[in-house]
């Protein structure tokens, strides 16, 4: 019972930190750090209430396959999205405000 | 050394018939007659039958479209329907085919008959759940018979936005569900078939024992877990959108219709792939059998599959070349789609180097998976026309593309799923059907197939757009050469029907194993048991196990 | 895995299927989410203001307390297989009550977020609005995106609860093994919806927060 609680304790202090961190202005080390402390929550959860760590190596395969197809399409697919050359139609009156 | 192999060689059943001439009380199709032990049975060789029943349906719903499109299409101008009319049959003969006829087929039927059997086990891992995805697929199937009686939808099976978003008036929601409630079947199913090769294999049987069609269902099955969520949230997506009038794939309202063509794409395309591998995977059990000769390449064709199913999920932008897509994402993805025909070429190679000094006998499974190497081959080589980008910025969305695709997956996997129906037949049924029809049909399907999709290939390199009811005069001979195809395609199509019903009151009895093949589903009876093996078996044999000079035993 | 009917007890065979069951189902829920963050993705780099301050005007508070309600029922249902694995289904039970009451907990607080985001017309729709946006378009997509995805979470967390509470009767009539095999597969499901929210909050809660 007691490494459950830890555990928790942990993602308590994670969501503390990601939740005080964001009220800071970081720039773009925001983004990254929720990103991170999320990955790291997530992982906490896997691995000690999940129990990911102590099951049979097929469990932990089909975890990290899952995880790896939907990289696919973020990478991928994200490509596309950032290498578009776009130019916007004159009746567009939608500007974007990437800088 | 090819053996003259008699005629009459697989029709002999001098290998332990029974003296009735029935299937054996005890075999499953005896446990129970009413409607309702069929369709509560959690048997997997039921629910198989099940499935073949109601696929079949839809395949001549499908067809039918497909007749009233070349029919159509016999002339340059527009006299059988009008443009929406004909927007609707494409549209429905396209989601018809994918969803409910192609994506199941082969591994509704045939993995949930065939696959406990070959692995040795009493059933999969989860019955009910077997039973449950049934009964999701008629549901979904309902909704989208509801959705074509009610009129049909015009957006095409790709539900292209923002059309299918905001402009078309068609009942695109309930086809949308539809498809959803199907996508949600072949889930379970594909989870099911997973659990089921983990845990159930027969004593000894490791991984490099099982036969490649258990290899090929696993891939396709992986697949299937993987990508179909993402097709069910895209057209969740698409449906809020369509109620809720929000932007996500509008341009007008900061959405980008590329991120619905991404998203339905990252699915589809490996879709395309859940509907050949199972067809592999029944061309590597029937080429040896019939060939007397072990598969050549065994761990190269079970790494092929596995190889085919990653790249799969890599090259999905291959269908958005000319979509506004970024030119170096295409560039990408062109490459990527160049390596994903390395595994399906090695495959190819390996079944032409199974048939090198085999004893060859043509019976009728053996022209169809013959035929579906010939045909896939085919396909494939155009599929690399196809990635090329500079050639496919000419024929995309012309009938080049229409033949490349028709020439998979009815060349392919349909081909195929006629080879899987023969080869299996006696043991689901424990009849033999009737040999020299079947092998007439098959030489009918393929010489309609070639007749109506060779000539769309040069429709489509001459410049004619798919998906239009119209088209200049100087198509019109092959459209007509086409058409004509479809015709005997039917024909081709209509005698299995014929000959395979007959074959239940008719056909001669069979015996555990009328072709001698190796393979565990061969062990036991035609039809086998409720409970598919009296003591389970030992999985260690090497699979396969064929010698070309001894031939058929007489 | 396996291959060998005979050497794993039948229950240690039921479980690894159970097992490997839901990992797969996860696996493919992970696939049926994902492209909901990809969609997310794309419209906070299209439209990085907008989002950011789409982001803002969400309720903060709510949002960190609903990560907490989350993550100690996921601990409450971890400590329920403890003490079902050890034989005190009686303690196993009050921890599944907790799990409940914390997911209700949840949901009524998601209830109140939406009552307040209807108030201050921030439902997408017609009576959109929302102050400092620099376009409405990008903001609407903002919210789309945020009401589409909350509520197919709360969806699964529903779906969840009834399984808790399955599990919580199994747990009170049934005593053989199975309840605790049933408990252990329900837990998987619910961390995963845990871990689901693990990722929405950050997204929809956080960004642009600092400006």
């Amino acid at each position: 019972m007691k490494p459950l609680i830890l555990v928790w304790l942990g993602l308590m202090l994670l969501l503390a930190a990601t939740t005080t961190t964001s009220l800071i202005p970081l720039g773009a080390a925001n983004a990254v750090l929720n990103i991170v402390i999320a990955l790291a929550k997530a992982a906490f959860v896997a691995v000690f209430f999940m129990h990911l760590r102590q099951s049979i190596p097929l469990l932990r395969l089909i975890a990290v396959v899952g995880l790896f197809t939907l990289s696919l399409l973020f990478i991928i697919g994200g490509a596309d999205i950032i290498t578009r050359n776009v130019k916007p139609a004159a009746w567009q009156h939608l500007v974007h405000d990437r800088p | 050394m090819i053996t003259r192999a008699s005629r009459t060689a697989f029709a002999s059943d001098d290998m332990g018939v029974r003296s009735s001439g029935k299937p054996t009380a005890s075999s499953y199709l005896h446990d129970g007659y009413s409607l309702w032990s069929w369709i509560s049975s959690h048997d997997h060789k039921r629910i198989a039958i099940l499935y073949s029943l109601s696929i079949t349906s839809f395949f001549f719903i499908g067809a039918m479209a497909a007749g009233l499109i070349r029919m159509e299409l016999l002339t340059p101008a527009a006299d059988v329907v009008d443009a929406d009319t004909y927007n609707r049959l494409f549209t429905a003969h396209g989601v018809i085919m994918v969803w409910m006829f192609l994506i199941p087929s082969i591994p509704s039927v045939f993995g949930n008959f065939a696959l406990p059997l070959m692995i040795g086990a009493r059933d999969l891992a989860f019955p009910r759940l077997n039973l449950l995805s049934w009964y999701l697929y008629i549901g979904g199937g309902l909704f989208t018979i509801a959705a074509l009686l009610l009129g049909g939808v015009d957006t095409g099976w790709t539900f292209y936005t923002p059309y299918s978003s905001i402009f078309s008036n068609t009942h695109v929601i309930l086809t949308l569900l539809g498809v959803l409630v199907v996508g949600f079947s072949s889930i379970l199913t594909g989870l099911n078939f997973i659990v089921t090769v983990h845990t159930l294999r027969a004593p000894g049987m490791g991984w490099f024992k099982l036969p490649l069609f258990v290899w090929a269902i696993y891939a396709t099955s992986v697949i299937l877990v993987l990508a179909t969520p993402v097709l069910a949230i895209t057209l969740l997506l698409l449906a809020a959108e369509r109620v809720f009038g929000i932007g996500l794939f509008n341009p007008a309202l900061g959405g980008d219709p590329l991120l619905f063509q991404h998203l339905f794409w990252f699915y589809s395309h490996p879709a395309v792939y859940i509907m050949i591998l199972p067809a592999m995977g029944v061309a590597s059990e029937i080429i040896p059998c019939f060939a007397r000769k072990r598969v050549f390449g065994y761990k190269f064709m079970a790494f092929a599959i596995i190889g085919i199913a990653v790249i799969s999920f890599l090259v999905w932008g291959h269908h958005m070349f000319v979509s506004g897509q970024s030119v170096y994402a295409s560039m990408v993805f062109s490459v990527l789609s160049f390596m994903v025909a390395v595994p399906s070429a090695i495959k190819v190679f390996n079944w032409t180097a199974t048939l090198y000094k085999a004893s060859i006998t043509f019976t009728a499974p053996m022209l169809y998976a013959l035929g579906f190497v010939i045909l896939f081959l085919q396909g494939g080589l155009t599929g690399l026309f196809l990635a090329s980008l500079s050639i496919d910025v000419h024929v995309t969305d012309t009938y080049f593309v229409v033949a490349h695709f028709h020439y998979i997956m009815v060349g392919g996997a349909v081909m195929a799923y006629m080879g899987a129906i023969h080869y299996w037949w006696p043991k689901i049924t424990g009849r033999m059907y009737a040999e020299s029809w079947a092998r007439v049909a098959a030489l009918i399907i393929f010489a309609g197939f070639n007749l109506t999709f060779f000539p769309q290939y040069l429709l489509g390199y001459d410049g004619m757009p798919r998906r239009y009811h119209t088209y200049p005069e100087q198509f019109q001979v092959l459209n007509i050469l086409s058409s004509s195809g479809a015709a005997v395609l039917a024909i081709g199509y209509l005698l299995p029907i014929g000959y395979l019903l007959w074959s239940l009151r008719h056909g001669k009895p069979a015996s555990d194993n009328p072709w001698q093949a190796t393979g565990l589903e061969w062990t036991t009876p035609s039809p086998p048991p409720q409970h598919n093996f009296d003591q389970i078996p030992n999985g260690a044999a090497e699979p396969y196990d064929y010698i070309p000079e001894k031939g058929v035993q007489e | 895995m396996n291959t060998d009917n005979t050497a794993c007890s039948p229950q240690a065979q039921i479980d690894a299927r159970a097992r490997i069951g839901m990992w797969v189902f996860l696996g493919s829920e992970i696939m049926f989410f994902g492209p909901i963050f990809f969609s997310y993705m794309y419209g906070r780099y299209e439209w990085p203001q907008a989002f950011e301050a789409a982001s803002r005007s969400t309720d903060l508070a709510c949002g960190t307390f609903n990560t907490a309600v989350l993550l100690t029922s996921s601990l409450a249902v971890a400590a329920a297989l403890l003490y079902a694995e050890n034989g005190s289904r009686v303690q196993a039970r009050r921890a599944l009550n907790a799990a409940v009451l914390l997911g209700l907990l949840f949901l009524l607080v998601k209830s109140y977020e939406y009552l307040q985001d209807w108030h201050e017309h921030l439902v997408p729709g017609p009576s959109f609005q929302m102050d400092g946006a620099i376009d409405l378009a990008a903001a609407q997509l903002f919210y789309f995106i945020y009401f589409f995805s909350t509520l197919l979470h709360a969806l699964h967390l529903i779906i969840g609860i009834a399984l808790v509470l399955y599990c919580h009767r199994y747990l009170a009539h049934e005593p053989g093994h199975g309840a605790v095999r049933r408990l252990e597969i329900t837990g998987l499901y619910w961390h995963f919806v845990d871990m689901i929210w693990i990722f929405l909050f950050p997204a929809l809660y956080l960004a642009g927060r600092a400006s």
